[in-house]
């Protein structure tokens, strides 16, 4: 089954490469402010209010 | 009036590129679902199969490719650029990018769309399509990635919002899982064979399958409700951190569970509960998204009471849940036991498509279009319609495949008193459930109607409006010490911290041993080989090709899993030892007719070449289609020996001499297998298509029996 | 009896921007309504900038702007504490600003550069109501900016450089465990996937070894990275000669670890990994759990902090401002009325009324003539003096109480109690050790293949990883969900400290009294002329009786004249004042006094909170003070007093304590007229009678007790209002529910008691196998997470349930 090497290797270099993203996230301060985003996106342009 | 200030950046947003999204998705939508209602009027009235072009076997993979790549695949592009550019403060990385995109995979739908009816296919389920246009896909693939990472790089935003890493994961994955299981090895432009055989070609494409129905079905999805349920209603997500913590879970998780398509076949066993285990953990973070997503809107049921896009989302929402709850269980051996190869799974897949996918693009669009047409929505009398009409037509749907598929499950497995089969007889099973065929089609058709009045509705909007193709936005540009680093850093945290130089080394060990074993796997496997298992003659092989043309994996599995019901009703269980020359695997993921696993000798010669030109006289009320054109087109050896060729490369043990005289060999069977027909008063060429196809189907399953 | 009220303004227009009813006057501008022309203005402001989506966001999400100038700021000494970052011309600067609460906030202070084209960006971080700014300095100075904030309704609270240290060093803290955790995570998913094969017994082929040194680098990551808190932890602990429960955690860990290794390399199992990294995971989503920072109070606030931040200097007869930093002995300040004295010094020009009630505790004010001198901390009431420094700030007569033992060692309380977890971990690492010698020797003498295996699994299974865990979930539960009833508890171990408590002392003043800044109400028959309040005034200035100053304090507000001179004025110890002017005889006092009849109940709250007036022959009603005790103290004093010795100290004379008195019936039992320093020295006094003390208290003059006591409970009205240093900040409101509270921590550790049981049998049943050397590494991966994972249950539930009860429990005590 040496399928099974590609698919851990692959899927293990998959989670890896997030882990390094999750790592870069956190040094880089992405992580520090957890609330202030969610209520920014609601501010980014003219609503048009008639929309129901 | 208003005092521009001069440290913002002016720039605009492109929103031509979300309008043609908007409308492919529309088109391919209709025209995907359409192909849908066909196929399922096809599962009750045979005579719906016009031409071989239209035949079942046919146009299922057609259906699927329109609605998963099309459909969907351009509501995730309508969407991640509609909301990355707002997202990141800035205009797409490169116009010419974006058009190239849409452009490009356009031309890829299309191409699906004729190949598939032609039966160029490459019988992986969701990966059918031929090599070349494997390639188009991964150019077309790179190309939106440069032109996200593009724009992330330019962007003005410093935090990346929740939506885009999911956003990222998607690309990342998917580019990665469509390589992994695009490894053919060609044989002409619109012919290859899959490097991988049997057990192994099995699990790469369901650790394919699966990712790719979390990955492109999933991610992308919760990143775009993390963006436009907030907007619609106008209040943040109810969590933000549970948001990013479901996002990291997930992504941890989700790329084990897929060998759980696969249990009971000849997976190792703790590979198999492996996928269980994993399948298992999963309902946390998919529940994650979903209590975010409903809890967003607690508060506001006023709201969602008069207004029709979040009836859409919530809706859609909690078909997602349910479809991530029923997922895991399904992949409980005993409950997989029954629900495998049934309706069921046609079920579960639905509730997602149709409920999470559908609906969420729905509300999507309703949504942004008007936005970026300046002017709103041309009937919203036409929405509530849709709404209604889409929701019966999901339950229509959904409640008779249940039906249907528990009733097959358990018909499959009935035994009488004596312990003998309650229904011996496949058939009995398939015309139980035509009823509930029946109703599904009309369910469908409901679907389909909604999704045209939505077209109508939109299109109406978008006549009234004027695109504002420009959108002007202005933006502080990112300070100086926000800017993104440049490749010095990434040495430097490296350096600085043991644990990234431990990682780092970790993926370079990685690196190393994958590109060691790939050449090592492809030759030599150490899957219990049987003596007596041998490879196709140059006729089976061709036979084989047409069953592959003809799509008869769509309704018929070759894996006869260790149940009695199964044994007793098909033979001995599979081996994975039997599918070693299988390029590729043809185990199947439905069984809408029987299992040909063991097929071969059950009947004469006569039986199949009656069977297949008018099934009906040999099984009364069949539902499978007739496929008069085999007896009409001859067989076309042309490329026979290159097959054979083909195969030797991928360890399949032909001698030259198999492969100098292939076409020669081939003559001579089909001559033996025309020879016994005309004993029985059948007159038929020996150069036709289905000598070759009976010479396959007798074959199938007979090699551990002879001694 | 009098029913006359005054006449008091009452309507229902809210103004536009803020909400606020207008009070006085109301200005219309563009069709709305405003309640000041700040408001006004800075509506103008919005909309002249395109900015009226503001109000769009949220409902008179505005607040009333404020006229303080902030110019001080752009002295180097405070521009180079606040700008964090500055290049090519552009300067970064962090400000505080209490008053963000709605979207609306954030859309107008990210637009920031619409009104200020200076201003290049702002970005607002919710969660902490700071924004940060990044402006051109050449185009507008620091001061300018804060003032602009402050003129929109958004005045930036400077705080002290170090307190901005420890937040920086907080969130870099919490960021570092995130990471951490995260990490364990992964290392604990991936193991447990590639020890699958293991488990289930099956060949899972050539995979097998590559599958243990994947293992074996994903545990050496969790081990090493996630763990190293462990390592330095237990290290500094065995240097001070101390068991604590991280001891036999570490050694489980490490044992585990080191055994897996061992298996993997000399193919002889699976080793433990998965189980391992999973424990460090769940170990350390307790470590983050219980790591709530109220990031916006601070606990560590010393008198610095309360002392203003510029101080107006005379250099050449010229008023000047300067950081209080700067001032020297021998330096001419100008203090305005209700201006703190920075530092000990004499009084040059004017005269004042010094209230010292925050530093000493004492709610007299003493009159001060030029000549007097004066110490740091008093609050100047009445016109602009002028003083003379005497002594430098660190020296100052205020400061002496810093010196003090409790204040020197940052961790004196950690270090003189015992924390349940360590006195069990003592015991339990003991305990444990010797089991697994026993263990040892008894396989070694009789089985010595099984020896290695049953100590190894000895020391994995029996680790007390459960108390480690149910610790700080229960805890973190317990200040979570008293921050949510305004009770903000510093950390953890401050809520388990607040459970052992046995005796209670409180602060009077401020703290069982209300800081009198209410109005007085008015009670009487007819209006007052303005000579008659005048002359009323003018008698009421002179006293010193708490009520008398209330009623002068509220005229002087009024910027009412007091009569030069009143022709005739005594005071009678008593019962009040009587004076003549205009032979007219004024009698200000009690009822009898002043010849009012009452009825016998009313009787009896008069005395606290009711001034008579007599004008002449007519007794014209009272004037009606806010109750001096909080609503509500003698019932909350009534409860304690039934499971804890409570305790009653006061800088004031006793004569000021009114009814409270009736409460404290034992001599032992209250002091009155105490320093700071006797504040603390009887808290000393009763901790050495073997008490846990808990100290409540709000002033300066008991920052002292507070430190020094087992629990320092400060008393604010509002969390931006300064507090003494402390390890609990209680809103006024919420005293009167200090029973319930104490009893919620009593529980949060009874609990937790409970769930350690529960672990232990858990622990027994794993050693009952790992004494045998039969426990197989399965069951220890089955095992452990399931005892964390229910340890993590049992305390979620049982803190939730429980405070829920109290939660319904509060809000049925509002309704009656």
């Amino acid at each position: 089954m040496e399928i099974m090497y590609v698919m851990i290797g692959l899927s293990l270099l998959m989670a890896i490469g997030f882990l390094i993203a999750f790592i870069w996230s956190i040094k880089t301060g992405q992580q520090d402010d957890l609330i202030t985003p969610s209520m920014r996106i609601l501010l980014e342009e003219k609503e048009y209010k008639n929309n129901k | 009036m208003s005092t521009k200030s001069t440290t913002l950046e002016q720039f605009s947003y492109d929103n031509k590129i979300v309008r043609n999204f908007a409308i492919a998705t529309i088109i391919w939508g209709i025209v995907g679902m359409l192909v849908g209602v066909i196929i399922a009027t096809q599962l009750f009235e045979p005579a719906a199969n016009i031409t071989q072009y239209g035949s079942f076997g046919r146009i299922r993979p057609l259906h699927t490719n329109a609605v998963i790549f099309a459909f969907v695949g351009n509501a995730i592009f309508a969407g991640v650029y509609y909301s990355l550019q707002r997202l990141l403060k800035a205009r797409m990385f490169s116009d010419f990018l974006s058009n190239f995109h849409f452009w490009g995979w356009q031309l890829i739908i299309v191409s699906a769309a004729v190949t598939l009816p032609l039966g160029i296919t490459t019988s992986h389920e969701y990966a059918e399509l031929e090599w070349p246009i494997d390639i188009a896909i991964t150019l077309i693939w790179v190309t939106f990635g440069i032109n996200m990472f593009g724009t992330i790089f330019k962007r003005r935003e410093r935090h990346l919002y929740v939506a885009i890493w999911f956003y990222i994961a998607t690309f990342i994955t998917v580019a990665v899982l469509h390589l992994t299981n695009s490894m053919q090895l060609p044989i002409s432009a619109f012919k290859s064979y899959y490097v991988y055989a049997g057990v192994q070609d099995a699990l790469i494409q369901w650790w394919y399958g699966h990712n790719a129905v979390a990955f492109f079905l999933t991610t992308p999805f919760l990143g775009l409700m993390y963006y436009f349920l907030p907007k619609m209603a106008n209040r943040p997500v109810y969590s933000y951190r549970l948001s990013i913590l479901h996002f990291w879970a997930l992504i941890f998780i989700y790329i084990w569970a897929g060998p759980h398509h696969l249990l009971y076949s000849s997976l190792p066993d703790w590979a198999q509960s492996l996928g269980v285990v994993f399948s298992i953990m999963l309902i946390a973070p998919s529940w994650g998204g979903m209590i975010n997503g409903l809890l967003t809107l607690r508060g506001a049921w006023d709201q969602v009471r008069e207004n029709t896009l979040l009836k859409f989302m919530v809706v859609g929402i909690t078909c997602y849940g349910m479809a991530t709850f029923e997922g895991p269980m399904l992949s409980l051996k005993n409950i997989n036991a029954i629900a495998h190869f049934t309706d069921w799974i046609v079920a579960h897949v639905h509730v997602g498509a149709l409920g999470w996918n559908g609906f969420l693009t729905f509300a999507m669009l309703y949504w942004l279009v008007p936005r970026i047409f300046q002017t709103t929505l041309y009937s919203e009398k036409l929405i509530k319609t849709h709404f209604w009409i889409g929701t019966i037509g999901i339950a229509l749907y959904a409640i008779p495949m249940y039906i249907s598929g528990f009733t097959q499950g358990m018909m499959w497995k009935q035994f009488t008193a004596e312990g003998t089969l309650q229904y011996g007889n496949f058939l009995d099973t398939t015309l139980q459930v035509l009823p509930m065929h029946m109703m599904r089609a009309v369910g469908g058709t409901l679907y389909l109607l909604g999704a045209i009045i939505m077209g109508y509705n939109l299109f109406k909007t978008m006549a009234q409006g004027t695109l504002l193709a420009n959108e002007p936005a202005e933006a502080a540009p990112l300070a100086v010490e926000e800017q993104p680093e440049v490749g010095a850093h990434w040495h430097r945290w490296i350096e600085r911290k043991p644990i990234q130089l431990l990682v780092a080394s970790l993926i370079m060990i990685l690196v190393g041993s994958l590109v060691e074993l790939i050449p090592t796997f492809m030759v030599k496997s150490n899957v219990p080989t049987i003596e007596a298992v041998q490879p196709y003659t140059s006729l089976e092989l061709e036979g084989r090709d047409i069953y592959i043309r003809e799509g008869c994996v769509g309704c018929h599995s070759q894996l006869v899993r260790p149940f009695r019901s199964e044994t007793e009703r098909y033979g001995e269980f599979s081996k994975s030892g039997e599918f070693v020359y299988d390029h590729p695997f043809l185990w199947g993921s439905k069984r809408t007719g029987p299992d040909l696993h063991r097929e071969g000798g059950k009947y004469p010669d006569s039986w199949h070449y009656h069977h297949m030109r008018e099934p009906q006289s040999m099984s009364p009320g069949s539902i499978m289609p007739a496929y008069g054109v085999l007896y009409e087109q001859s067989l076309n050896t042309a490329q026979t020996q290159d097959k054979l060729q083909a195969m030797k490369q991928l360890g399949v043990p032909y001698d030259e001499a198999q492969i100098k005289n292939a076409v020669a060999d081939l003559t001579k069977q089909s001559k033996e297998i025309q020879a016994r027909l005309a004993e029985e008063k059948i007159k038929v060429g020996a150069d036709k298509e289905i000598i070759a196809l009976i010479a396959y189907l007798q074959r199938l399953g007979t090699d551990i029996a002879k001694k | 009896m009098l029913e006359l009220e005054r006449p008091l303004l009452d309507t229902k227009t809210t103004c536009f921007h803020c909400g606020e009813t207008c009070e006085d006057e109301i200005i219309s501008y563009d069709h709305k309504s405003f309640c000041c022309h700040g408001c006004e203005q800075v509506y103008k402001l919005l909309s002249d900038n395109a900015l009226s989506d503001y109000y769009a966001c949220d409902i008179n999400p505005g607040k009333a702007p404020s006229a303080q100038n902030f110019d001080f700021l752009n002295h180097p000494h405070f521009r180079d504490q606040l700008i964090s970052f500055s290049s090519k011309g552009v300067s970064k600067v962090h400000f505080h600003l209490p008053a963000i609460h709605c979207r609306s906030c954030l859309y107008l202070l990210e637009n920031l550069s619409r009104i200020e084209p200076a201003v290049v960006k702002s970005n607002l971080n919710f969660g902490k109501k700071e924004l940060t700014v990044w402006f051109t300095e050449s185009a507008i100075d620091l001061g300018a900016l804060a003032s602009l904030l402050a003129r929109l309704g958004y005045e930036p609270l400077i705080d002290s450089g170090e307190e901005q240290a420890q937040q920086k060093k907080r969130t870099s803290q919490q960021n570092h465990l995130f990471l951490k955790l995260g990490i364990a995570g992964f290392c604990a998913g991936n193991a447990m996937l590639f020890s699958f094969p293991e488990y289930l017994g099956i060949e899972a082929g050539s995979l097998k070894s590559l599958f243990g040194y994947i293992n074996i680098a994903l545990g050496s990551i969790a081990v090493f990275y996630s763990g190293s808190d462990y390592f330095t932890n237990v290290w500094s602990h065995i240097k001070l000669r101390k068991l604590t429960i991280e001891l036999p955690i570490l050694l489980g860990i490490l044992v585990g670890y080191l055994r897996s290794v061992y298996e993997v390399f000399s193919h002889t199992g699976a080793g433990y990994i998965d189980s391992v990294s999973g424990l460090l995971f769940f170990l350390l989503i307790g470590k983050w759990f219980q790591q709530k920072s109220f990031d916006f109070l601070s606990f560590e606030r010393n008198y610095k902090a309360y002392f203003p931040l510029v101080i107006s200097k005379m250099i050449q007869g010229k008023e000047q401002t300067c950081p209080l930093a700067e001032i020297e002995i021998g330096d001419h300040l100008i203090i305005r009325n209700q201006e703190i004295i920075p530092a000990d010094a004499i009084l040059l020009k004017g005269k004042s009324q010094m209230d010292y009630s925050f530093v000493t505790g004492e709610s007299e004010y003493i009159a001060l003539e030029p000549g007097n001198s004066m110490y740091a901390g008093g609050r100047h009431n009445g016109e602009l003096i002028e003083i003379e420094i005497k002594k430098a700030l660190n020296q100052s007569h205020l400061t002496q109480l810093w010196e003090q033992q409790a204040f020197k060692d940052p961790n004196h309380k950690t270090e003189n109690w015992e924390n349940f977890a360590n006195t069990v971990g003592a015991y339990f690492t003991v305990v444990l050790l010797s089991l697994a010698a026993v263990v040892g020797v008894y396989w070694f003498t009789h089985d010595p293949s099984k020896w290695q295996n049953a100590v190894v699994s000895v020391l994995v299974i029996a680790c007390p990883c459960a108390l480690a865990i149910s610790y700080p979930f229960a805890l973190g539960h317990g200040i979570r969900w008293m921050a949510k009833f305004n009770f903000f508890i510093k950390d953890i171990q401050a809520f388990e400290r607040m459970s052992q408590v046995d005796a209670i002392v409180f602060d009077k003043t401020g703290t069982l009294t209300l800081h009198r800044d209410e109005q007085p109400k008015f009670r009487l028959i007819r209006e007052l002329s303005p000579w008659e309040e005048r002359t009323i005034y003018s008698m009421v200035n002179q006293s010193t009786h708490p009520l008398s100053r209330q009623l002068a304090q509220y005229y002087r507000k009024q910027k009412l004249e007091i009569h030069e001179t009143l022709s005739s004025i005594q005071e009678i110890p008593g019962k009040g004042i009587e004076a003549k002017q205009d032979n007219i005889t004024f009698l200000v006092g009690n009822a009898r006094f002043t010849g009012h009849i009452l009825d016998k109940q009313q009787d009896f709250i008069r005395s606290e909170s009711q001034l008579f007036i007599r004008i002449g022959e007519e007794p014209v009603g009272y004037i009606e003070f806010p109750w001096q005790n909080r609503a509500g103290i003698e019932y909350m004093i009534h409860a304690l007093q039934a499971n804890y010795e409570v305790y009653l100290l006061s800088g004031d004379k006793k004569s000021h304590a009114g009814t409270l008195l009736d409460w404290f019936p034992e001599e032992s039992h209250y002091q009155f007229e105490c320093s700071p320093l006797d504040k603390m020295n009887f808290i000393k006094k009763l901790q050495a009678s073997g008490k846990k003390v808990a100290m409540v208290g709000d002033g300066l003059n008991d920052a002292g007790a507070l430190k020094q006591a087992h629990v320092g409970i400060a008393i604010s009205e509002d969390h931006l209002h300064f507090t003494p240093s402390s390890d609990a900040i209680l809103q006024g409101k919420q005293l009167i529910h200090l029973p319930t509270f104490l009893k919620f921590a009593k529980f949060g550790l009874r609990l937790i008691k409970a769930s350690f049981l529960l672990s232990l049998v858990y622990n027994l049943f794993g050693l009952s196998y790992a004494v045998q050397g039969t426990l197989s590494p399965l069951i220890a991966a089955i095992l452990m997470p399931v005892n964390s994972l229910s340890m993590l249950f049992i305390a979620n539930l049982g803190m939730n349930i429980k405070a829920r009860g109290l939660k319904s429990y509060l809000a049925k005590r509002k309704g009656d």
